[in-house]
């Protein structure tokens, strides 16, 4: 990806000397003593959860504080695990509408060899303004654009660090496609008005770029063969070479697709290649949820407050949509970038993911499911749940401190803990906040 | 306008154009009655509230242009402080459909009470019209357009039961779940279940223009079906005779 230029304001960099400040105590022994503690993976208990090398080292009532400890006082309060956002481009965009902020998009279709994160931004305001609501980790992904189908590789990030190698934990999670959907509408920006192609255009067009892709696929294959069998003659190709996890299975691949039908050809297509399948987007994936269930694919949602797409759909169609995937047996999480809707949303909407799945509630999703949606789904999904997603002897720790749910409105956070030390919650927002309110 | 009989709504985001804007309606002695968008007002806000101009904002949109990168969830709150009435505005179809959390987000950022957080999306911007007389509060004499939650309506998890405008009902939670019903069995009739997968291929293209066909059927009937049932709970068929 190419680095563009991002803003620098004195603003900024005062806060993000305040903001680090807090980051760089280093690895501290910490005992969280007195609140409640809500594992997700178990029952909520009572007191003290032992914090050490930026892991969890001990849990429950008779965890013993170790010598030369620090004590953070959480009586009345909650402790969560932190929470996700399963998708999106957190760190690569500053300000949407500002070109040389945005760097989510390479040329070309296919760069398998991309890595999101080498794009991040490690000051980007967005950061701290995300994680003062308790999301500690994200996935930072890269965006179709206008024409990506093979998009490159997702990275999961602690959201604090100095660089982008301390934020990372994974810097190589999973493999982003686009699939090339047959879309008989389009909006155009130059008459900002909306144009219609005729069916048949535009399956074309879609089948034309899906048979591309299928020959990128049978090419990493035979390039996958000729590598394990060792061939000397093999002319190392980079991109065929990033795509060889995903072929073997060994790494996830996140295929984006809204409408039922681009759903179905998604699934056929990962299981002509045998591919670990995450559906991203899934606007219509309550309409093939029993092909899902069945096929073991998991979703990560985009905004659930978002309009019906159908005359006939119900009033509240996006707003049921967890819920009945979850009932379904699918596992669900959200993105802040699985939506790819119009208007303002993507990293900025971050922080709100919560609230959103909160409101799932009032639509069939469970409040323990949608608790999980935030936490321990997206870490099954990626296959991290063995170090993230619940509050667990042995996990990192990555946790928020709230003095009610999450899901609600009026909760506050009151700490973040991420990799065992806890950050600050201070973001540019607040310190505009109480500068203008200090005004005389 | 400048008799002060047609009341000013500015669209504007920076702190220095609103007091650009302010101060040139000043020397033209009228004034603006409410500011649109407004998302640096926390910045002037005693200069808007001197003025006697209403806010209406967003609650936390941000960082999607330039203009809007100072936007901060908290201006909803800080305005108000100051003296400002200050309303919630969507600028979406899709977030007007629940400005009512969007009003609550000034609880959560800024500490603001939960009847002045439920006025900027009731009476303030009855106010900032000058049709608080008629709408905005339930009191005797004005309008009676009511909504009836199952909840606090400052909560995510809250949904609305009934609506009414004038005294008409016109949503009808258990009502628009029953139409529902009826629309999705009538859909599955027109829209045979899908074939079995093969596994390989995607649908045909073939079929596409017939479920598409089959599709536009159903809805015209859903359509239908709703005017129909319309009838049954809304005062405009009544008023036209249908």
């Amino acid at each position: 990806m190419t680095r563009k230029t991002l803003l620098r304001t004195p603003l900024l960099a005062a806060l993000l000397a305040a903001s680090l400040l807090t980051t760089q105590l280093g690895a501290e022994t910490l005992v969280l003593d007195g609140g409640t503690v809500h594992p997700i993976s178990s029952e909520p208990f009572v007191v003290r959860v032992v914090i050490d090398g930026g892991k969890i080292v001990a849990l429950g009532p008779q965890a013993t504080a170790p010598a030369g400890s620090r004590h953070l006082d959480v009586e009345g309060l909650h402790v969560y695990p932190g929470m996700f956002d399963a998708l999106g481009q957190i760190g690569m965009v500053e300000i949407n509408a500002v070109s040389a902020t945005v760097d989510t998009t390479e040329m070309g279709a296919y760069n398998p060899q991309l890595h999101a994160t080498t794009a991040v931004h490690p000051a980007s305001e967005v950061i701290p303004v995300t994680r003062a609501e308790g999301i500690t980790q994200a996935v930072s992904a890269p965006n179709a654009g206008n024409e990506g189908v093979i998009l490159g590789q997702a990275g999961l990030l602690h959201l604090s660090g100095w660089t982008v190698e301390e934020m990372a934990i994974q810097p190589s999670l999973a493999m982003i496609i686009a699939w090339p959907e047959i879309q008989t509408r389009s909006f155009d920006f130059a008459t900002f008005s909306r144009r219609d192609v005729p069916f048949s255009e535009a399956e074309e067009k879609a089948e034309t770029a899906q048979n591309e892709l299928r020959d990128w696929m049978d090419a990493a294959r035979q390039y996958e063969h000729a590598v394990a069998a060792g061939s000397k003659r093999l002319e190392r190709d980079l991109k065929l070479e990033a795509m060889i996890p995903m072929i073997r299975g060994e790494e996830p691949v996140v295929i984006m697709a809204n409408a039922a039908r681009d759903i179905k050809a998604a699934v056929a297509f990962a299981e002509q290649y045998h591919l670990h399948m995450i559906l991203g987007g899934g606007r219509d994936a309550w309409k093939v949820k029993t092909l899902l269930a069945e096929k073991n694919i998991p979703v990560i949602l985009g905004s659930v407050q978002s309009l019906p797409e159908e005359e006939d759909d119900p009033y509240d169609r996006p707003f049921r949509t967890a819920g009945e995937l979850a009932a379904a047996g699918i596992t669900v999480a959200f993105g802040s970038g699985a939506g790819g809707g119009f208007g303002p949303g993507g990293p900025h909407a971050a922080r709100t993911l919560p609230l959103e799945a909160g409101m799932a509630t009032a639509y069939g999703l469970s409040e323990q499911e949608a608790l999980r949606t935030l936490t321990l789904n997206p870490a099954r999904i990626f296959g991290v749940d063995g170090q993230l997603g619940s509050i667990e002897v042995g996990k990192i720790a990555n946790l928020v401190v709230t003095d009610a749910s999450p899901l609600g409105i009026a909760t506050q956070v009151r700490h973040v803990i991420i990799a065992g030390r806890e950050v600050s919650t201070d973001n540019k927002h607040r310190a505009l906040y109480e500068r203008y309110r200090a005004r005389p | 306008m400048l008799d002060g009989k047609r009341l000013v709504h500015a669209h504007c985001y920076r702190a220095d154009e609103i007091l650009q804007l302010m101060r040139l309606a000043e020397e033209f002695g009228f004034k603006i009655a409410t500011l649109q968008h407004v998302l640096e007002g926390y910045k002037v806000a005693d200069e808007i509230a001197a003025h006697g101009a209403g806010a209406s904002t967003f609650s936390d949109w941000w960082g999607y242009k330039a203009e809007a990168y100072d936007a901060i969830p908290y201006n909803a709150a800080l305005m108000s402080e100051r003296g400002v009435v200050v309303s919630i505005n969507s600028d979406s179809d899709e977030e007007m459909r629940h400005l009512n959390q969007e009003a609550a987000k000034a609880i959560r950022w800024g500490g603001m009470d939960e009847i002045a957080a439920l006025a900027m999306v009731t009476l303030n911007p009855a106010r900032q019209l000058r049709i608080d007389d008629r709408v905005g509060s339930i009191e005797v004499g004005k309008d009676a357009d009511l909504v009836l939650y199952d909840g606090p309506p400052l909560s995510v998890r809250s949904v609305v039961r009934k609506t009414w405008i004038d005294g008409d009902l016109y949503f009808d939670l258990q009502a628009d779940r029953a139409r529902q019903k009826t629309i999705e069995a009538m859909k599955a009739r027109l829209e045979p279940p899908d074939k079995p997968e093969d596994g390989e291929q995607p649908a045909s293209g073939q079929d596409e223009p017939q479920s598409e066909q089959a599709r536009t059927t159903g809805l015209r009937a859903g359509l239908a079906l709703d005017d129909a049932l319309n009838c049954h709970t809304s005062h405009s068929c009544r008023e036209e005779g249908r």
